[in-house]
């Protein structure tokens, strides 16, 4: 004998099927909020970015206001980087800090103890004498003449405490 | 018996409802605290961002300016004038440690020249649109003022702006074109084989021109038409340092006070410090920016008949302006 109450309608959801419905909304809601972290860590690496355009740019008009020749002024022990540029701040790789005490060239850049500064020695070399080592076609004088006295340099910004830095390079003429 | 089995839903039990409601509460409870943290720490990035762009659109217009400043016969008619204003908008509470944070609100100008570029009135004549085109004409050369608006403006429009920093116009620029013979040049003139300095009669007002500056922060208005503002971003302070070669430091001119330079220097120092409209982000940059002096083989007219103008340029010529804002300690 069948008897009706086998064809009874559900009666809705359980507290089980509520819970877990919350469950899911809050994993999601968590998962939504978990982007947000992201896009601030890519605006903090704006950030740094460009404050490392801003000072890279003032070491740039440092190294040619100074008339430097690259080679041997810009090289570690020279006069100039020891007498003229900030000295090694004691870190790993020959960072120096930008001068910021008051009367110092970069007392007025936020936050500037944060970053740190170095020219890439390995990369002054003077190109026009085939490639230089980054497979760029070195440039020489018209006609097959002489290479023109280029010094590729290269200003790395360092953001401490983290892997990671921003590299400027520029070329200046040796005997400027 | 059989209706009771075969009775509608009947849904939610109030315990049920409660239960879930209390868990909900609890869920909310949670993540609206983190929500709002995000949001307001996202809001800020984006602040910070913009006074970035704003900062690195000044600092690049100042650089690519500076650069393309041209001197007369004598490396002359570079002048860098110190400006300093207290500010009463409570915003910039005075005594904080940091120098470009504080009420005192820099507010400072350069001149230079630079080389005219084409416009319907160009120096150059009808339809000339460089100074290659028609070489009669090349030595006729632009006067620039790059300065802080606080700077700018008149006196009597000044009071509002340092009440309210973020109405300020960011920095302002400046030309005045030279003309003709008639009004005088900076350059030698071929065709005359004379040199006739920029006469500040010509062009009796507002200018920061040796001779001309006492009319200096009263105003630069654009009398001769060539002007304009960066409208981007509030601009609390516009900071210009020289480099002195001799002690290899940047120094500040005292305030109020303004510099000639013969030569120029050999870099300048922009600092500013901007905000966004809001006022609560502020951000304190500065740039150095090399100073095209060239190599001091420049050409000198021995020839001229004018000994004054052939004698040597005193460097860094200074001349105090004091007198100017008598309300405003030094």
């Amino acid at each position: 004998m069948r008897t009706k109450a086998r064809n009874v309608l559900p009666r809705g959801l359980t507290l089980m099927e509520v819970l877990i419905a919350m469950f899911v909304f809050l994993v999601g809601i968590i998962g939504a909020l978990a982007v947000l972290p992201v896009g601030i860590s890519n605006a903090t690496r704006v950030i740094f970015q460009d404050a490392a355009i801003h000072l890279s740019s003032s070491k740039f008009a440092e190294f040619r206001r100074d008339n430097v020749n690259p080679l041997a002024d810009l090289a570690d022990g020279s006069g100039y980087m020891g007498l003229r540029q900030e000295p090694p701040n004691g870190n790993t790789g020959g960072w120096r800090d930008f001068a910021h005490v008051p009367g110092d060239t970069y007392e007025f850049f936020d936050d500037i103890e944060r970053y740190e500064w170095r020219v890439d020695q390995d990369l002054l070399k003077p190109v026009g004498q085939g490639q230089d080592e980054l497979g760029n076609v070195a440039p020489v004088e018209g006609g097959g003449g002489a290479a023109l006295d280029l010094a590729r340099v290269t200003i790395v910004i360092h953001l401490k405490g983290v892997k990671r830095e921003h590299r400027f390079t520029q070329y200046i003429m040796n005997n400027n | 018996m059989q209706r009771l089995n075969s009775r509608r839903p009947r849904g939610f039990t109030l315990i049920e409802m409660l239960v879930s409601i209390g868990i909900v509460l609890m869920m909310m409870a949670l993540i609206v605290p983190i929500f709002q943290i995000t949001t307001r720490t996202v809001t800020a990035v984006e602040r910070r961002l913009a006074v970035y762009e704003a900062a690195r659109m000044m600092l690049d217009f100042y650089q690519d300016e500076i650069e393309c400043a041209i001197w007369d016969c004598r490396g002359n008619q570079f002048g860098l004038k110190h400006m300093e204003f207290e500010d009463t908008d409570p915003f910039t509470p005075a005594g904080t440690a940091k120098r470009f944070a504080q009420s005192m609100r820099q507010a400072d100008c350069v001149s230079y020249l630079k080389a005219p570029s084409y416009t319907y009135y160009s120096a150059y004549g009808s339809g000339q649109s460089t100074a290659l085109v028609n070489p009669a004409w090349y030595n006729d050369v632009n006067l620039c003022y790059m300065a802080s608006s606080l700077e700018m403006v008149k006196k009597s429009n000044r009071a509002p702006l340092l009440a309210d920093v973020s109405t300020n116009s960011s920095s302002g620029f400046y030309y005045q074109r030279q003309y003709g013979p008639s009004n005088g040049r900076y350059f030698k003139d071929p065709p005359a084989n004379t040199i006739t300095l920029y006469s500040p009669k010509d062009h009796p007002s507002t200018t920061i021109i040796p001779e001309s500056e006492n009319e200096a922060g009263d105003g630069i208005d654009n009398e001769a038409g060539h002007g304009g503002y960066i409208p981007t971003i509030p601009l609390l302070d516009f900071q210009i340092s020289y480099w002195d070669d001799t002690v290899h430091k940047f120094m500040t001119p005292p305030a109020q006070t303004m510099i000639y330079f013969a030569p120029p220097p050999k870099a300048v120092r922009f600092t500013i410090t901007v905000c966004d409209v809001e006022k609560r982000s502020t951000l304190t940059l500065s740039r150095i920016v090399r100073v095209h002096t060239g190599t001091g083989s420049g050409f000198v007219d021995t020839s001229s008949t004018d000994a004054t103008l052939m004698a040597p340029s005193p460097y860094n010529r200074q001349k105090d302006m004091k007198t100017i804002f008598p309300g405003r300690a030094p």
